[in-house]
C-alpha cells in the first residue's frame, strides 16, 4: 500500500538524520580531544553523505547514510608549550572541529527530522481518512 | 453490487490511489532533503478528461478462469508514471533539488484532495444508502 510505503521512506529518513545528528554530537563531544604525545593527530572531524537507495523487498527508494568518512581539512594550531603533545615550536594540532558548523549541521538535521515527522503524520491522516470511510 | 461499476466511487477510488503514490513520492523527496545531486520527483497529474473517458466506457472483457490449469489473465493494475522535476525553484552546490516549503505546500494540497476524495465518495455512498432505506440496515 502506497500510504504505509510513505510512512516507511519518511522513517528511513528520520533514521538517517539522526545518524546523522550522532556523528554531529561525536563531534562536538571532542572538540577539545587532543593528542597525548608530540606529533600524534588529535580528533578528525567526521562527516556524513546520505544516498537514495533502492529497496527491492519495498519497491521504493529510501535513505541511507553512506560512509561516514573522515574530514581532510588541516587541523587547527594553538601555541600551548607546556601540553604534551606540543611540537619543538610549542604548537599543539586541536581538532579541525568548528562548533558553529556543527550547530548549523545540527540544525539542517533536526529541520529535516522535523520535515519527515510531519510527513508520517498526513500520511497517517490520509490512513485514517480511508479507514473513516468504513465508519458510519 | 460491485461499487466500483459506479463510475463517481470508480473516479474517486483512482484519484485516492493517485493521491496515495503521490504522497509517497513527496515522501520520498523530503526523506532525501539532504542526499546530494538528488532530484526531486512529481507524479504526472491526472486529467480530468481521459478519467472521465475511462469511467464511461465500459471495462474490457475478461477471460474468465475456469481450470486450475488455465494462465490467471493478467489484470493490469493503474499505474501513474512519475518523473523528475524539470526546473526546481533551486539547486544546492551539492546538487540537491529539494526545497522543503515546495514539498509541504505539495503535501497539503494532497492532503485537501484527498479529504475531498474521501468525502465526495461517502456523499456518494450516503446517497444510495438513503435511497435504499436507512432503517432496512
Amino acid at each position: 500500500m502506497d500510504l504505509i510505503k510513505a510512512i516507511q521512506i519518511s522513517a528511513s529518513g528520520m533514521k538517517a538524520q539522526g545518524t546523522r545528528l550522532r556523528v554531529v554530537s561525536e563531534n562536538l563531544a571532542n572538540v577539545n580531544s587532543l593528542a597525548e604525545t608530540p606529533g600524534g593527530e588529535p580528533y578528525r572531524r567526521k562527516t556524513v553523505a546520505f544516498k537514495d537507495v533502492l529497496d527491492r523487498g519495498l519497491q521504493a527508494n529510501l535513505v541511507e547514510v553512506g560512509k561516514i568518512d573522515f574530514d581532510k581539512s588541516d587541523f587547527n594550531k594553538r601555541y600551548d608549550p607546556t601540553h604534551p603533545a606540543a611540537n619543538a615550536e610549542g604548537y599543539v594540532l586541536t581538532p579541525n572541529v568548528n562548533s558553529l558548523i556543527e550547530m548549523m549541521d545540527m540544525r539542517e538535521a533536526q529541520r529535516s527530522y522535523d520535515a519527515n515527522l510531519n510527513m508520517i503524520e498526513s500520511s497517517k491522516r490520509m490512513i485514517e481518512r480511508t479507514i473513516d470511510l468504513m465508519r458510519d | 453490487m460491485d461499487l466500483s461499476k459506479l463510475p463517481l466511487l470508480a473516479m474517486a477510488t483512482k484519484r485516492m490511489g493517485w493521491l496515495a503514490r503521490r504522497q509517497e513520492v513527496l515522501s520520498q523527496n523530503v526523506a532525501n532533503a539532504d542526499t546530494p545531486d538528488y532530484v526531486p520527483h512529481d507524479l504526472k497529474a491526472q486529467n480530468f478528461r481521459s478519467m472521465l473517458r475511462a469511467a464511461k466506457s465500459v471495462e474490457p472483457v475478461q477471460m474468465a478462469r475456469t481450470d486450475a490449469a488455465h494462465i490467471e489473465p493478467l489484470r493490469r493494475a493503474p499505474k501513474f508514471s512519475d518523473g523528475k522535476e524539470k526546473d526546481p525553484y533551486e539547486v544546492a552546490p551539492a546538487g540537491n533539488a529539494v526545497v522543503l516549503e515546495e514539498q509541504l505546500m505539495k503535501v497539503s494540497e494532497t492532503q485537501t484532495d484527498y479529504r475531498m476524495a474521501t468525502t465526495l465518495y461517502r456523499k456518494h455512498i450516503n446517497m444510495i444508502k438513503d435511497a435504499l432505506g436507512r432503517h432496512s440496515s
